[in-house]
């Protein structure tokens, strides 16, 4: 019989060996999952949806830049000069050739909150020659930088994005679509190589620089805070007078009146539409930096106090005439205040908000022994509003 | 000499034969290595088995979800959780889940964290929006950690049969959330699972 089995073919004993191996596997499920049995109980909660603000809550920043001296008693209009298709215009500092690779450099604001997707943007740029015997037309092609990279590339040299005839000016509006969110938009920067074609090179007139777009709740228009002229070779930056504390600053063009403020006598700040429909407004401000163009001698002050308005419907007024917000002496050092305005509650004051600073030298200025009358330097005027979107 | 011949036939019932006994050989052994000795009496007693049940109530606001939510923002919900079976639980878990996802539950930094407390008499309940406070007294049961997990352990629960826990449920987005967090929207489900304590002599 051994003889036998052991004379059992190969084929029969691999099926029993595999046979031993499965079955006591088997066997081993059932023993350990018998072992490891319990009693237990599930109890469910929720669903609970949990979802977020459109736009969360948080300050922006905004600079007028539709800006009006009427210290004179005469309103002029000193405007950013590449913010508006006005005939203000700013000229490059050197008359440039084709092929040159020198620019203007635009930086725009970061007014808008990030995160949020952009459509449709936009860079609108309108300029000229300057003209003058045998000038040309005005052309240019442009790259878009962000995060100190470039973006895009618009144009050359060779095929230019717009070029205007003679002097008159034209406004040439560019997708850009590369510029797909309010991250890249905000503190977006232009480099606009522009040339003149003239026999003789003359210098380019710029009228406008701004990016449009939109974001899914509302339009907008970024303005620039910051211009750099490279068309000489070496760059030159001219910034914004009233975005940033820095060197540049603006002058009223009169001196303010004595004694007591006049209401014809101001400077006006135009803010820009920017908040969109449906936003909370829960707080605005405006933070003035500012100091007198001269040292108020003999016990004077210059002091100021201002007003908004919702359009041309005065809101509120801060401080007055026997109380100002504020009063310096100082010909050198910055005073910087921030004026809440609570006033400003809701999207359409916020998107249609003027502001007015009166000021005038107190007790009086000019003649013997007063001081003399000064004018304002400011370096600084910023709105704040602080908004959500549910 | 006799001479095997072997059918396909007989060698799959030779096969399928020395399976079962082994199975069955392999199956005595694994049971035996729980077995003692034993004995048996003429006297007969009942054993019947206590129940497990886990039940919510009558709080629980943990479906009441939260609209509109900024970095910062806290919303807390009440549950009660009930041991209402006869069997005392030896520990309990809770698994969270998006039927909905964004980064608001996938992002374990700055999206949502969960924290659960528990308050020895019940939650007195304000709002909406819910905020509540605790007239005895408090202890963790979940320290905060993202809001989506797996089985993660709670601790400091009565976990008596017959007894209650009053716990509440925060969820917090926190104020290191950035704008990429803005306008999105998940749905989680809140699953409590309790497990029988461990056997002993009866």
């Amino acid at each position: 019989m051994l003889r036998a089995r052991s004379a059992e073919p190969k084929p029969l004993r691999r099926p029993l060996r595999w046979g031993a191996v499965v079955g006591s596997a088997i066997a081993a499920f059932v023993v350990v999952s018998g072992a490891l049995a319990g009693f237990s109980s599930l109890n469910t909660g929720g669903p609970q949806t949990v979802a977020t603000k459109r736009i969360f809550p948080g300050p922006r920043s905004l600079t007028a830049q539709d800006f009006r001296d009427a210290s004179s008693g005469a309103e002029s209009n000193r405007s950013d000069a590449y913010s508006y298709a006005d005939g203000t215009v700013a000229t490059t500092s050197t008359a440039i050739a084709s092929g040159t690779n020198t620019y203007v450099e635009l930086t725009m604001s970061s007014a808008h909150p990030g995160g949020l997707s952009v459509s449709g943007a936009q860079f609108n740029f309108r300029l000229a020659s300057s003209g003058g015997g045998q000038s040309g037309n005005a052309c240019f092609w442009f790259d878009v930088r962000s995060g100190g990279s470039v973006i895009g590339t618009h144009g050359s040299y060779a095929a230019a994005t717009g070029c205007s005839t003679g002097t008159t000016l034209a406004t040439f509006s560019t997708a850009i679509p590369e510029v797909s969110s309010t991250d890249r938009a905000n503190g977006l920067v232009i480099r606009a190589y522009v040339w003149e074609t003239g026999t003789k090179t003359k210098t380019v007139n710029i009228d406008l620089a701004t990016l449009t777009g939109s974001t899914p709740y509302t339009a907008f228009t970024a303005y620039e805070i910051q211009a750099v002229d490279d068309t000489s070779g070496a760059p030159a930056a001219l910034p914004w007078a009233l975005e940033t504390v820095d060197a540049t600053t603006y002058q009223a063009a009169s001196n303010w009146p004595s004694a007591a403020p006049a209401t014809t006598k101001y400077l006006k700040l135009t803010l820009e539409p920017f908040v969109p429909t449906g936003s909370v407004v829960t707080a605005v401000s405006l933070t003035n930096v500012w100091h007198a163009s001269a040292a108020v001698t003999n016990g004077g002050t210059l002091c100021y106090y201002l007003e908004t308005f919702n359009g041309a419907t005065s809101l509120a007024t801060h401080g007055s005439a026997g109380s100002p917000v504020a009063c310096t002496n100082s010909g050198t050092t910055f005073a910087s205040d921030i004026v809440s305005l609570p006033e400003v509650n809701d999207v359409t004051k916020a998107n249609n908000l003027v502001i007015k600073l009166y000021y005038w030298i107190s007790p009086l200025c000019g003649g013997g022994g007063n001081p003399g009358c000064v004018k304002s330097v400011t370096d600084r005027a910023v709105v704040s509003y602080s908004y959500y979107l549910d | 000499m006799r001479r095997h011949t072997l059918t396909p036939g007989a060698t799959t019932n030779k096969v399928i034969a020395s399976i079962a006994v082994l199975c069955a050989a392999a199956a005595i052994a694994g049971l035996g290595t729980f077995a003692t000795f034993t004995s048996s009496t003429s006297t007969s007693h009942t054993i019947a088995s206590g129940t497990l049940s886990l039940t919510s109530g009558p709080t629980n606001r943990l479906g009441t979800g939260a609209s509109a939510i900024a970095a910062g923002d806290t919303m807390q919900r009440a549950i009660d959780l009930n041991y209402a079976g006869t069997v005392d639980l030896g520990s309990a878990t809770l698994t969270t889940n998006a039927t909905t996802s964004t980064a608001l539950d996938t992002d374990t930094t700055d999206g949502l964290q969960l924290a659960i407390d528990k308050c020895s008499v019940a939650w007195t309940e304000a709002g909406p929006p819910y905020t509540y406070t605790c007239s005895g007294s408090t202890s963790s049961v979940l320290a905060s950690r993202p809001l989506v997990g797996s089985n993660v352990a709670l601790s400091n629960l009565t976990l008596t049969a017959g007894s209650t826990d009053h716990l509440r449920v925060t969820v917090t987005l926190p104020s290191t959330a950035g704008n990429s967090l803005q306008n999105l929207s998940s749905t989680v489900g809140y699953t409590f699972t309790g497990v029988q304590r461990a056997g002993t002599s009866q």
